[in-house]
């Protein structure tokens, strides 16, 4: 039974990668646009080139870039090699290749996305619970409405603002980069220093604005799970409440909370990608900014793929944690 | 229990849903309270084990336990008292028990939690012994509750009622919810465990049928007010409120045959009780003074209290 | 009237306050339209770089535009691609999801499915996808409809939940006994339970659309002639404004944005308490 729910869940991630990547391959090809003929023209004008033997050029690059078989061999051609991961060339940074520039990128990402989810996760998740205990300090009810107001704004708004405020007019913080300009980069303490000054403002952006979402949600199913029959059968017991905030109402909140954060992945990324292009931390979304800004198709597909695809991963793994959790889930299949 | 009154604060005004309830149990003894829904009777299984939360509140009256009023007590002190002296067999089967802890546990964290200090052994023997006198096998501890059927889930609960051997066991409806074969073996296990234990009983409920069969009392619950306690058979052959009367008219009979007679007309708000006796728009019996003065209980014969003009 | 009128603000007072904020908006924009010269939010119409002055009250940008101008005739833009956007992703998901629930069986598993499995896509990517193959010039209602197609999808699954969650009370299955027709049930038993939810939903959806065609115009993708609030952004951050110090560029379009989304956020908390009672007065 539990096998079955796992390989649904892998078919679907299947599913998910496969689709991602068609529609990957279809969308850019349906404006009947040629991205190699277009930047070929556009490193022309910039450059100044007479137009002639603009043609033989386009053939050859064509040629190198798969672009002149017919479209069924394309898709297969490409489908073996998404699967490893092999993007072909970025047009823009021609002879750079796609996943090179996506690996570079991808820790910085992984860095900043993974630690701010999952502290303002935590840290949401645990302010939540508290906020719906009634044994909570009186203070604590302050909290709600600045908590309330901050998260309904996008996180690069926010971003905005602590740079004005924080790196331009107190010049506390460096306003944008991963490092300093001309650091070495290394395993070395002021390294590592420089990396976490600079990550400070993009991480505050959006822990400052998650956390109040993940507060909010889990106050609500605290609330919730205050009012079931167990609840309080459990007060008819005579439990301390300590053990019925923890065992009986945190214990079962905490299971939509799983699930919402399985949901919000997706919009957890949109939103960083936005933050990276504010403060040009050199993750995947200034590489896909400057992608879109240079027309270099393959880049934005790459990038697009493997973020589809690592999300995917993150929800398949969440969902595979999820039945650890609520002991219900095993015999749903039944 | 003693002029219990419990309020409820709506936004259209307060309502009582328990009014000056009194009456007295004795040891080993069951007591049943019926009435519809909405009578009350809920709210005053509650009250004992202060357990009315916001925006309800007791108002006033007494509930002694052994002497002490339970009402006076601290907070800490009425926590030790729940599951301990008076324990509860919760409504609804379904919801009452923690569907992410195994049954064991939460047997387990009631004696706990009550100071009770074992080693894993010894818990796991007291659980056995607690589940085998609910007639429920062994393997049931390691269990969730979503494991179990209705029959079994309520029976798990009788053991964790009867866990720290209380003096009082209050069930509330204990059997809605459940087929009637099982109801039967649900009533009988408590009927069981309560003479183990030489308990009281105080069960809740609104099947007649079932208060005929189980309990030694029955007190009869209308609009927030006790308007009749009797011995269970004279409850059935001479009752002292038209309103016991017709609840039991309205039982369908295995030899009367012919239309049901329901009771006419509707429970009144309990926000907008009518003057006097609240039952009077609906009783056929109703004269004058039935419009204008509300009927006390008093005990009209030994050991039968009727709160009516007319007894 | 007006004590019930005061007491009914205390208890849902989310919803006042975001139809206050919603309501100071339009009335900028209205009174806007009608005060400033809209022609002034095109570029060269003004000398660039002016902190705010009597003349131009927001300043103007590197370009040469008034950004009172700007504001006020890129407001609307923005919030009209969120309505279009938001009322067609609802519309094409509230039918979506209401069939699913209500036909069940193949059709069912095939729009869940969809839905289940876009959902989990981050939905900006695609749209930068879609946008980067059609970049042919978009207009602000090509953005709106590049919007939409994501859209329906929480919509979808929205009115697919509450749908089924009805058919489970019984109602419908009483009405069907006593003999309503089909679409008789579903107009006169199901609608009105489920427009409070609809309203919640348009209300998010709406704010959805708003924020992701702000993102796709901040990156660049969007309408590049439009004087939107996130094409705004965009010129600030291609322009280097923070670097320049140039406040007054950015100050005023977050502001609005900032307006924009905490209006609707309250707006949809009190449409929540309306549509769910259960949740009243939990504060």
């Amino acid at each position: 039974m539990r096998l079955d729910y796992l390989a649904r869940r892998c078919g679907v991630f299947v599913l998910i990668v496969w689709i991602a990547a068609t529609l990957n391959f279809f969308l850019p090809r349906l404006s009947g646009q040629d991205p190699v003929r277009t930047k070929l023209l556009q490193q022309a004008q910039l450059g100044g080139y007479v137009h002639a033997g603009i043609d033989a050029m386009v053939k050859d690059y064509d040629r190198r870039f798969g672009l002149d078989r017919p479209l069924w061999e394309q898709y297969l051609s490409y489908l073996r090699d998404a699967v490893r991961l092999d993007f072909n060339y970025s047009i823009a940074n021609y002879p750079r290749k796609v996943n090179e520039m996506i690996a570079e990128a991808v820790p910085w990402t992984i860095g900043l996305l993974g630690s701010t989810t999952l502290l303002s996760f935590a840290l949401g998740t645990f302010l939540g619970a508290l906020l719906a205990w009634p044994g909570a300090p009186r203070w604590m009810r302050y909290l709600m409405p600045p908590l309330w107001a901050l998260h309904a704004i996008p996180f690069f708004l926010l971003g905005l603002v602590l740079i004005y405020l924080l790196a331009f007019e107190i010049q506390l913080f460096p306003m944008f980069g991963g490092y300093s300009g001309g650091a070495f980069p290394g395993f070395t303490v002021t390294f590592v220093w420089d990396v976490i000054r600079h990550a400070i403002l993009p991480a505050m952006s959006i822990v400052l604005v998650a956390t109040g979402g993940w507060a909010l949600a889990m106050r609500g199913m605290m609330v919730t799970t205050q009012g079931e029959d167990y609840v309080t059968f459990a007060e008819a017991k005579g439990l301390r409440s300590l053990t019925i905030f923890t065992r009986y109402c945190l214990r079962n909140a905490i299971l939509p909370q799983t699930t919402a954060l399985a949901l919000a992945l997706g919009n957890i990324l949109s939103g960083a990608v936005l933050v990276e292009v504010i403060f040009g931390y050199p993750g995947i979304g200034t590489v896909l900014f400057h992608a879109i800004r240079e027309n270099d198709h393959f880049l934005i597909q790459g990038i697009v793929f493997t973020v589809i695809v690592a999300l995917g991963l993150a929800t398949l793994i969440l969902d595979a944690i999820y039945p650890l959790l609520d002991p219900r889930i095993n015999y749903r299949r039944t | 229990m003693r002029d219990l009154t419990v309020h409820y604060d709506t936004p259209l005004g307060a309502v009582r849903a328990a009014d000056r309830i009194s009456f007295s149990l004795c040891a080993g003894e069951r007591l049943g309270f019926a009435g519809e829904s909405g009578s009350g009777k809920s709210t005053m299984a509650l009250a004992i084990l202060r357990m009315i939360q916001p925006p309800g509140r007791i108002d006033g009256g007494q509930v002694r336990l052994d002497g002490v009023d339970l009402l006076s007590l601290g907070d800490e002190e009425m926590r030790r008292v729940r599951l301990a002296r008076i324990a509860l067999i919760p409504q609804g089967s379904m919801n009452a028990l923690n569907p992410v802890m195994r049954i064991r546990d939460q047997i387990m964290d009631g004696l706990t939690d009550h100071g009770v200090r074992m080693s894993r052994r010894e818990g796991d023997e007291r659980v056995r012994e607690l589940l085998e006198s609910v007639g429920l096998g062994r393997d049931v501890a390691e269990r969730f509750p979503h494991e179990l059927s209705g029959g079994m889930k309520q029976r798990a609960c009788i053991a964790i009622a009867i866990s720290l051997r209380p003096r009082v066991i209050i069930a509330d409806e204990p059997t809605s919810a459940l087929d009637v074969v099982v109801q039967k073996q649900v009533m009988e296990t408590l009927a069981r465990v309560q003479k183990e234990l030489d308990a009281s009983v105080i069960l809740v409920g609104h099947d007649m049928g079932l208060m005929a069969q189980f309990v030694d009392r029955v007190g009869v619950m209308y609009a927030g007010k006790l308007v009749e306690v009797s011995p269970v058979r004279e409850i059935f052959t001479r009752s002292l409120h038209p309103y016991t009367r017709m609840l039991i008219a309205s039982l369908p009979s295995l030899e009367k045959k012919g239309t049901f007679s329901g009771i006419p007309g509707l429970i009144p708000l309990l926000r907008d009780l009518p003057p006097g006796c609240a039952f009077h728009p609906r009783c056929p019996e109703a004269v004058a003074r039935c419009r204008t003065e509300e009927p006390a209980l008093r005990e009209v014969r030994p050991d039968g209290w009727g709160a009516c003009h007319l007894v | 009237m007006a004590h019930a009128a005061w007491r009914y603000v205390r208890r849902n007072l989310s919803l006042v306050v975001g139809i206050v904020l919603l309501g100071l908006l339009a009335l900028f924009v209205g009174i806007g339209h009608l005060v400033v010269d809209t022609n002034k939010s095109r570029p060269l119409s003004a000398p660039a770089i002016r902190p705010p002055s009597a003349d131009h009250p927001f300043g103007t940008d590197r370009q040469g535009r008034d950004l009172l101008a700007t504001m006020v005739a890129g407001t609307p833009l923005t919030l009209r691609i969120g309505f279009i956007a938001g009322f067609l992703g609802v519309g094409i998901g509230s039918i979506l999801g209401f069939v699913s629930a209500y036909y069940r069986g193949a059709v069912d598993s095939i729009i869940r499915g969809i839905v289940d499995i876009g959902l989990t896509v981050p939905g900006l990517l695609v749209l930068i996808i879609i946008a980067v193959s059609l970049r042919k010039g978009l207009t602000v209602d090509q953005m709106a409809l590049i919007v939409a197609s994501l859209a329906w999808l929480n919509p979808a699954r929205t009115v697919r939940a509450q749908v089924l969650s009805m058919r489970e009370r019984g109602y419908v299955e009483v009405a069907r006994l006593s003999g309503m027709s089909g679409p008789e049930i579903i107009v006169k038993e199901l609608m009105p339970n489920l427009l409070p939810y609809l309203a919640a939903t348009l209300v998010n959806a709406v704010s959805a659309a708003i924020l992701a065609s702000i993102g796709l115009e901040v990156l660049g993708l969007g309408p590049i002639d439009s004087p939107t609030l996130g094409m705004t952004l965009y010129w600030v951050n291609f322009n280097a404004a923070l670097i320049n110090g140039w406040w007054w560029w950015w100050t005023a379009p977050i502001a609005i944005i900032l307006v924009v989304f905490l209006g609707l956020f309250f707006l949809t908390v009190g449409l929540d308490e309306i549509a769910n009672p259960r949740l009243r007065r939990v504060i």
